[in-house]
């Protein structure tokens, strides 16, 4: 068997993994099991969100080292349980290496919902978590129009291929403008509980849930990689909706 | 059960719901996502404490939602994270962060530093009652392996 292409098979799939929103701990233990499935004396594996590294040694032969630098994930987690089930089952029937290539390429080209679907789960987040904080229907039916806007917004951003903490920023900023001019008609739209429901929209729950998972399962690295980024978007997103809330007279 | 509580509940069910769409899940899982998120809230609100004396709910809320994300996904031989992400997004403190950042552009340090600490006790009651759930289920996973094994 070629060691060089199942590396890069079992690279894909940990690519694939982190991209989908794997911890690390998981990215690291799937990509070991499966590269000792096929014999592998000794496995290798490092990973950080934006980095794999790993080394594989089969009997008798020289070390084969490859990495993968992360630059853009995707969450994913219909693509991440089935990921999971994949390198189980690799695990089990130890396939040729350009198997594992065409399943692997059978989940990733699964379609994700359409734009409609995402477009209406903005609205939804930003309706209903302005009414769970106290908004009145008024304020939450505000907060559902500005949700819409900020999906066109991020999505926009994202396109133009800013960086995340630049979508987050115009994201936060776009909020608090479709919240200020909202509440400015003089309808009644209260301006808190519609940044509340929009700024939940934006909140990097999963890094954070993530980071947690890691720092627990020992990767403390990791771990406090994917916290301190949470920390850190969080506090972009209170920057951008601050500096346009005091812009409008709110301080 | 008052009205209010019932509207909370379907209210963070719904964001729950919005947040599992966002993240492609679908089936069976999305359903239980959103059951999800309506177990931690449900939790929170029958544990009582007005803020900022509800600390000890949230906690107990954490815990809750990481154990039905534990158990559910040892069932579905799936990964913990999705279930847990859209289970605790009502427990994530977005009101409170906006109220800290208001008093802030405002100049208000005093209530700026209260409302911030109150946000950060919730985001370590959250970290608290996941860790306490994932390690008492990874020490019974070991266990029963033990015995079985």
């Amino acid at each position: 068997m070629d060691t060089v292409l199942l590396l890069q098979n079992a690279m894909d799939v940990g690519e694939a993994l982190l991209k989908s929103g794997a911890e690390v701990y998981r990215v690291e233990d799937s990509m070991d099991r499966v590269l000792r499935a096929y014999g592998a004396q000794r496995v290798d594996v490092f990973t950080i969100p934006s980095l794999i590294v790993a080394s594989v040694q089969m009997a008798g032969e020289r070390q084969v080292t490859q990495t993968r630098r992360i630059l853009r994930t995707a969450t994913d987690f219909t693509a991440l349980t089935r990921l999971n089930a994949l390198c189980r089952d690799i695990c089990r029937e130890t396939p040729a290496p350009e198997e594992i290539g065409r399943r692997l390429e059978e989940i990733v080209a699964a379609k994700p919902y359409s734009r409609g679907v995402l477009l209406a789960a903005y609205v939804l987040v930003a309706f209903s978590f302005a009414c769970f904080f106290g908004g009145s229907w008024l304020d939450s039916l505000a907060s559902g129009a500005v949700g819409g806007i900020l999906f066109w917004v991020v999505r926009g951003l994202r396109g133009l291929k800013v960086s995340e903490v630049f979508a987050l920023l115009g994201g936060a900023a776009t909020a608090a403008a479709g919240a200020l001019l909202l509440a400015g008609m003089g309808l009644g739209v209260q301006l808190d509980k519609v940044v509340i429901g929009n700024i939940m929209l934006l909140i990097p729950g999963l890094e954070l849930t993530n980071g947690m998972r890691d720092l627990f399962s020992g990767d403390v690295l990791a771990g406090l990689l994917h916290i301190g980024e949470a920390i850190f978007l969080a506090m972009v997103i209170a920057l951008g909706a601050a500096y346009i809330l005091s812009l409008g007279g709110v301080a | 059960m008052t009205g209010e509580m019932l509207k909370q509940i379907v209210m963070g069910a719904a964001g729950s719901l919005g947040f599992a769409l966002l993240f492609n899940m679908r089936g069976r899982v999305l359903f239980c996502a959103i059951l999800g998120g309506a177990l931690g809230w449900t939790t929170y609100l029958l544990l009582g404490g007005t803020p900022p004396d509800d600390l000890r709910s949230y906690l107990f809320a954490a815990m809750a939602a990481t154990l039905y994300a534990e158990v559910l996904a040892r069932a579905f031989k799936m990964p913990v994270t999705p279930l847990l992400v859209c289970s605790v997004i009502p427990l994530i403190p977005g009101g409170s962060l906006y109220y800290t950042m208001a008093a802030y552009i405002q100049g208000d340090y005093m209530d700026f530093s209260m409302r911030g600490a109150y946000t950060l006790s919730i985001a370590v009651m959250l970290a608290l009652g996941m860790m306490a759930v994932m390690m008492l289920m990874r020490v019974y996973a070991t266990l029963r392996r033990r015995r079985h094994g």
